[in-house]
């Protein structure tokens, strides 16, 4: 069984003036434990809204989402989230937006505030504990984003768009940080489910990139990506593939 | 010799001090508890319309209306219920002037409410689901500190508009009786009643204190701790310690950037809108919601009613009694046939108040924008903060005796509601013209009145409206004061929708007529907002807006 499943997820939206639009049609995938997974599209193809899909923070109008075999009807317990623009609260210090990731987790205070703090020293924030996110510059800021879905250990990982609004250096930085942990058998994240409309990235990072196309998204194709780690971005076969599937998008 | 002279008057008024002081307190009591009762009335408001796509459709509606009555209109017809609930008594007119300043505050708070939670980013929305923060949690950690920064600016902008109408509340004469409570309103309508002027500006100059007292220590290191709940970042410059001149700077940066109130009134217009089609298009679910509400607004005024029936029913059928005999007597008909003349009188005067506002408002706002310094604004912010009701006495002082005086006192008193709004709204305007636009004007060879013409005038539109909207509230609310002057125990009046409020109230007790001349007040309002204010903003965004 796999560990997370769609089975003809279809999701449209309706407004008041327009005939109902679809923004995902017949969605049926698998993601098994230990997966890295990048969703790759033209822009308004519905990867962000699938993501929230698999998450449970919206329900399919069509099909379902299977977790452990069981369907996700609302928010997964197991699952954690990292935004395109970082989702911090801004009132809240770094440590405050950090143990947010442990809000509906039945453990002490203390127990939250050790585990936050520990999480923020593998990040590499260390220091900046009592700061506010305004304070910090947008690669800091998106390591508190991966800190505050990390520090409950989640099962997936899901990111949204992650990298895209850092400038390159960081964002390259980041990638590998978070290949390492995914690798680190030792550490959360076991899978991770990416959207990305960057297909270098999607090559760069993934087994496998599933490729949507244009509004109604559907699932156009499955690239494996065998290439072995660590990766590197500039190999011919990586853009051999890279070519490949952007060819498939455009 | 000099010394001899002024001793006995400097003495006199150092007695005064002990009396001055408890009155302010009274009146700071006042204040406090009628902001109070604001925040914990407008918050769940705010939150609940804000969140629930139907509530809102009912609730910003209503408020609108709400925010359209002009307060001080409404006070009167709260004083004569007040009063009789309570029998006269000290009490009914305490109730009836914190209820004042609460329909002052509460509305503006709750506008604020909703647009700060409505302006919650998605993500961020999406994240407390995400991370599964619950009810309590949404709450705590994401609303509420969302609130906080337009909840401590509007929250000091209704601080200063209550001493406004504190000020005219704590002395109310009803027919013959007079009910008032001890304040420093009161101080000061009394002193002034009496020709005392010396009183009178002691009296004002303790409100001027305890308002740059109250704003020293309660509104600066709350504005200081709001900062920490906004979403932009830091600039470098601002992230240093700042001294009290830049802070008093950036907080006048951030009361310019803010009022966005007309924006979310327009809204609320346009769900009003919204809600008169849905009642004319068949949409059963939300029907039944509007009918259950309709319902039950009908079941709670019946309940009211009868509340009061049964405990004032003597009360309730001596005043059917009055006004049946009063429908007989000629003075009701008198008056209600002045009711046309009267609008349109209160329209005029309001236009020619507009007008003299402008006239002063627009160069100085163009000068100020871009030339002022820190130590000019700071003047325009204590002037700006005086309530302006309290300076009545003096400005009447000198305008009353000039030729055509009451017709002059009567403008010049309209717009002391009005011009702030303006001018506060034009800075801004002015500010928000990207300077790259009138540079390149420039380089084009455009100066002067073809400047203004083509890029002043334009980029300011938007903002000028804003201030319109507000600024004529205002005046609404201000031609209740202005058409109908107390000074040195006489009464002087023009014809106006405000005077004949005030003489329904005070001269002859008519809730009917009071009433009468309120929906027709509201109800100008309401059309003004409507046909022409949203049309032009419309219009004006639509065109002049800078992408």
């Amino acid at each position: 069984m796999p560990l997370l499943e769609l089975r003809n997820v279809t999701k449209s939206f309706t407004s008041k003036t327009q005939t109902p639009f679809v923004v995902l049609e017949h969605i049926t995938m698998a993601v098994d434990k230990g997966d890295f997974v990048c969703v790759v599209g033209p822009s308004g193809c519905g990867k962000s809204t699938l993501l929230r899909i698999i998450c449970g923070l919206i329900p399919p109008t069509d099909g379902q989402v299977l977790y452990k075999g069981s369907e996700v009807t609302r928010v997964c317990d197991e699952m954690a989230m990292v935004f395109q623009s970082f989702a911090l609260f801004p009132w809240l210090t770094v440590l405050e937006n950090v143990e947010i990731g442990l809000y509906s987790k039945k453990m002490s205070r203390e127990e939250k505030r050790r585990r936050a703090l520990k999480m923020i020293e593998m990040i590499g924030l260390k220091g900046f504990e009592e700061a506010y996110p305004r304070e910090l510059s947008g690669g800091m800021k998106q390591r508190v984003g991966l800190a505050r879905a990390l520090v409950s250990e989640p099962t997936v990982l899901l990111m949204d768009e992650p990298f895209s609004s850092l400038d390159p250096l960081t964002a390259t930085h980041l990638r590998e940080e978070l290949i390492d942990f995914w690798l680190n058998p030792n550490m959360a994240p076991d899978t991770v489910i990416m959207v990305t409309h960057s297909v270098e990235e999607a090559v760069y990072l993934a087994n496998r990139v599933i490729v949507l196309s244009h509004r109604p998204g559907t699932i156009i194709k499955e690239v494996p990506v065998d290439l072995p780690r660590p990766r590197d971005p500039r190999s011919d076969k990586l853009y051999a593939l890279v070519d490949q599937i952007t060819s498939l998008i455009a | 010799m000099w010394v001899c002279v002024m001793q006995p008057q400097v003495e006199g008024l150092l007695n005064e001090v002990p009396l001055l002081l408890s009155n302010l307190s009274y009146s700071l009591l006042r204040q406090f508890a009628a902001l109070l009762l604001s925040y914990l009335f407008a918050i769940p408001y705010g939150i609940v319309a804000a969140r629930s796509r139907r509530a809102e459709s009912v609730m910003l509606p209503i408020l609108d209306i709400l925010q359209s009555v002009p307060i001080l209109g409404f006070f009167p017809v709260a004083v004569l219920f007040f009063i009789a609930v309570f029998g006269g008594s000290r009490l009914g007119v305490e109730l009836a002037a914190v209820f004042l300043i609460f329909t002052s505050q509460a509305w503006n708070l709750a506008f604020s409410t909703y647009e700060s939670v409505s302006a919650i980013p998605n993500e961020l929305f999406e994240a407390s689901k995400a991370f599964r923060l619950g009810r309590v949690g949404r709450i705590m950690k994401l609303y509420l500190p969302s609130c906080v920064p337009k909840l401590v600016y509007n929250g000091m902008m209704s601080w200063a508009g209550g001493w406004y109408f504190l000020v005219a509340a704590e002395i109310i004469t009803i027919g013959s009786e007079e009910f008032k409570v001890p304040g420093i309103g009161s101080y000061i309508a009394e002193a002034t009643y009496s020709g005392n002027l010396s009183h009178a500006l002691l009296g004002l100059g303790a409100l001027i204190f305890s308002v740059v007292i109250v704003d020293l220590l309660l509104w600066a290191p709350l504005r200081d701790y709001a900062e920490r709940f906004r979403y932009e970042a830091f600039t470098a410059q601002e992230a240093r310690q700042p001294t009290l001149y830049q802070r008093s700077l950036k907080w006048f940066g951030k009361r310019l950037k803010k009022p966005s109130l007309p924006t979310v009134r327009l809204r609320a217009l346009e769900k009003t809108k919204e809600i008169i089609s849905i009642v004319y298009t068949p949409m059963p679910k939300v029907k039944t919601t509007l009918k259950f509400i309709r319902i039950l607004l009908i079941i709670s005024i019946a309940a009211l009613i009868s509340l009061i029936l049964l405990y004032q029913y003597e009360a309730v059928v001596k005043s059917v009694n009055r006004f049946m005999e009063l429908l007989k007597e000629p003075q009701f008909f008198i008056e209600l046939s002045l009711l046309p003349q009267a609008l349109l009188a209160s329209i005029a005067r309001l236009g020619l108040a507009y007008a003299a506002s402008l006239a002063w408002t627009l160069p100085l706002a163009a000068w100020l924008a871009w030339r002022a310094r820190t130590a000019t604004f700071s003047l325009l912010d204590v002037l700006a903060s005086i309530p302006a009701t309290a300076l009545f006495p003096l400005i009447i002082n000198v305008t009353i005796h000039l030729p055509y005086g009451l017709f002059l006192t009567s403008i010049i008193l309209t717009m002391t509601g009005m011009q702030w709004y303006i001018l506060f709204n034009l800075i801004g305007g002015f500010r928000s013209i990207p300077s790259d636009i009138i540079e390149a004007a420039r380089s084009f060879g455009l100066r002067g009145l073809s400047l203004w013409r083509r890029v002043m005038l334009p980029g300011v539109m938007p903002a000028l409206i804003t201030g319109s909207i507000t600024g004529w509230g205002g005046g609404w609310n201000a031609l209740i004061v202005s058409e109908y002057i107390n000074y040195g125990g006489e009464t002087y009046t023009v014809l106006g929708l405000g005077s004949m409020l005030d003489r329904a109230a005070y001269e002859l007790g008519n809730l009917t007529l009071l009433l009468i001349i309120l929906v027709t007040m509201t109800s100008t309002i309401v059309l003004m907002n409507r046909v022409i204010w949203r049309r032009a903003y419309h219009y004006v965004l639509h065109r002049y807006r800078f992408e």
